[in-house]
């Protein structure tokens, strides 16, 4: 009788179970013929070593106390090629999306029918090599203040409540490798360092990866997305829900494209989000956020501009997920709207807006095989400058198609293929692959 | 007597013989009972969103599966059977089967979210997608082996499937008892199975026409 091969769940591995065959014929289930790969070995020891030593990977929440207190983790390493002459992925220095680690642990301790504390840390760093850093996505304490309502307020480290793409942006959420334009892509400005005139502006078109400004800090940083998705802010959300509709309001000090974990906003912004749920499988979603977003530190020299002293940014997006059999489709739109104060001629008086849309595809090949891809756009308006009116930053599109292979339900590899093009003569376009293996417990 | 006769009266006893042997009663067939004991039993919890508040759901899993692991020859081979395994309130109910080899799952949804029950397991890879409440999509399991199952969406539901080609097993009930019939005499090697993580083997007579008791107790 043949020795089947282990390709399934890990847990068939263990322990040795026989169910027997009729007539004396017998049938091993949990041979160790998987040969894993080494680096997903080292990545399950490292995240899980309870269950690692028993080669098996949870099925089921980890809970203590009772099942008051429950964690959960991920893990996630990319490669890719080299986006380094181009940095349509990257949001700072050393910060590719195709090229972190991440890992990520999350606990919910129920302290009563009503109390919950939930925190989340995550620590990420450039696979191939470079700084770490930590920070906690999210650390609050949630209460539900009424026995007969599904209002909750939750105060601390809070989730941003903005966009659908925050709620999965993290390990297998994320169908595929790199990010929404909207919620990665470095545009043009910056939080800690302002544009004097619009030309300057347009002087830092297509250079969002470090424009530099005449106002402000005088190093060269990234330039802002429209959302952070990295980012943390302290705040209060207020979230309640009632049959299909749900409902969320935060207002944190630091905002969407430049949180309160960057360190240097000292503003307070409002977001707010709907979902409906008309039919099972349809998700609509209505996103909005308004508030300040120019360094503190800025706010003496933004009282003396001659106009648009009160620097602010707005926001809103739609977003919509239909599934149903094997299909899941996806799409959002994001538009925003900044300000910045005026100082000299030429001035900057034109809101620098820009909309971000993007669609995105799964298909369930067979079972643990999924194709994926996402196409995605980021334009911007124009504003007035010397030479007469053009647009604040190069427009960018990207397409993104992959595939994802679960060698088990835990564990999770995809592959893809990147093409980025720039609306501009510097640095244009590129075509990347990455590869991500992501594990979660 | 002539060679001749000789040979045909010897043919003819080898046949009466042979007959008649064929002809002679099985002898009567015997039970298996007992009960299986799980020291420390799987308490596993998620949280369910109330309307004004969160609570924690424990289950406690007492069930095993208790199965011959040599079989005797079956002069009746097993029937394929037809099981359910619900989707309730986020949560496969039940959640172990042990069906014979050929048998069909439903795998009806009484949620009113999505489901999409999967497996990767070696036995049987399927995967049923996105269905809706009220809905139902079946999988038939044509060999022996153990399935996990699992949703796509809702992480915390899993379930075990085991496949048999032979109809000597059993899966016990909450207090851990269990009881095989119509099991042919003789000695066997019985086993008892708890999720995975706790296995123990035991050396069992079952008399003609009697039962035998096997008591287990799994300790992970």
């Amino acid at each position: 009788m043949p020795i089947p091969s282990y390709t399934g769940n890990i847990l068939e591995m263990l322990p040795p179970t026989r169910l027997a065959c009729a007539r004396g014929r017998s049938t091993w289930l949990h041979p160790f013929a998987w040969r894993g790969l080494p680096l997903l070995f080292a990545a399950v020891c490292a995240l899980m070593p309870g269950w690692a030593s028993a080669q098996v990977l949870p099925s089921h929440p980890i809970t203590f106390l009772g099942g008051r207190l429950t964690v959960s983790g991920d893990g996630a390493v990319s490669f890719s090629t080299s986006d380094h002459d181009t940095y349509f992925n990257y949001g700072g220095y050393q910060h590719d999306t195709l090229r972190l680690t991440r890992l990520g642990v999350a606990a919910t301790l129920r302290m009563g029918p009503r109390v919950t504390a939930v925190a989340e840390v995550r620590a990420e760093g450039e696979t191939t090599g470079g700084a770490w850093r930590g920070y906690p996505v999210s650390l609050f304490l949630r209460v539900r203040p009424l026995r007969a309502s599904s209002l909750a307020v939750a105060a601390g480290i809070v989730q941003p409540v903005f966009g659908a793409f925050m709620q999965r942006r993290y390990g297998t959420g994320n169908l595929l490798i790199g990010y929404p334009l909207a919620y990665q892509y470095t545009t043009a400005v910056r939080a800690d360092a302002i544009p004097a005139t619009a030309d300057e502006v347009l002087q830092n078109h297509a250079r969002g990866w470090e424009p530099y400004y005449s106002i402000g800090a005088g190093y060269g940083v990234a330039g802002l997305p429209l959302v952070n998705a990295t980012g943390w802010s302290p705040g209060f959300t207020v979230s309640a829900q009632r049959s299909n509709i749900s409902a969320a309001v935060a207002v944190t000090q630091g905002g969407l494209a430049a949180p309160g974990s960057v360190g240097w906003n000292g503003g307070w912004e409002g977001t707010g989000r709907v979902e409906l749920r008309p039919v099972v499988g349809l998700v609509v979603g209505l996103s909005g956020a308004r508030g300040s977003f120019v360094d503190g530190r800025l706010s003496s020299t933004v009282a003396t501009a001659v106009a648009n002293r009160d620097p602010r940014e707005t926001a809103f997006g739609v977003d919509v997920e239909y599934s149903w059999g094997y299909w899941l489709l996806r799409m959002e739109t994001i538009v925003s709207r900044r300000t910045y104060p005026a100082f000299r001629p030429p001035y900057l008086s034109d809101a620098l807006t820009a909309v971000a849309i993007d669609g995105e595809v799964r298909y369930t090949i067979r079972p643990g095989l999924y194709a994926a891809a996402r196409i995605g756009h980021l334009s911007f308006g124009t504003i007035d400058g010397s030479a007469g009116p053009a647009s604040w930053d190069a427009d960018v599109t990207r397409i993104e198609t992959g595939l994802g292979y679960s060698l088990i339900r835990n564990v999770l590899v995809k592959a893809v293929y990147q093409y980025d093009r720039r609306d501009s003569t510097f640095r244009p376009s590129v075509s990347l692959g990455a590869a991500q293996l992501v594990v979660r417990f | 007597m002539q060679p001749l006769l000789r040979a045909a009266c010897a043919a003819a006893s080898l046949v009466t013989l042979t007959t008649l042997a064929a002809a002679a009663p099985a002898p009567p067939a015997g039970a298996l009972r007992g009960r299986v004991d799980v020291l420390h039993p799987l308490k596993v919890s998620h949280t369910v969103q109330g309307r004004s508040d969160e609570r924690a759901v424990t289950e406690t899993r007492r069930q095993s599966v208790v199965y011959f692991d040599d079989v005797p020859a079956d002069p009746n081979p097993p029937s394929p059977m037809r099981s359910r395994m619900h989707q309730t309130n986020e949560t496969f109910v039940p959640h172990m089967l042990a069906v014979t080899a050929g048998s069909t799952v439903d795998f009806p949804n009484d949620d009113r979210t999505y489901h999409n029950v999967f497996s990767l397991s070696k036995t049987k890879q399927f995967d049923l997608g996105r269905y809706a409440a009220g809905r139902s999509k079946s999988v038939t399991f044509d060999r022996p082996g153990i399935v996990r199952v699992f949703c796509d969406i809702h992480s915390h539901m899993n379930a075990f499937i085991l496949v048999f080609d032979h109809r000597f097993f059993a899966l016990t009930d909450q207090e851990g008892r269990y009881r095989i019939d119509q099991i042919p005499p003789g000695t066997y090697q019985v086993t008892a199975w708890y999720e995975g993580i706790a296995l123990q083997s035991q050396r069992v007579t079952i008399p003609a026409g009697g039962t035998a008791d096997l008591d287990f107790r799994l300790r992970q």
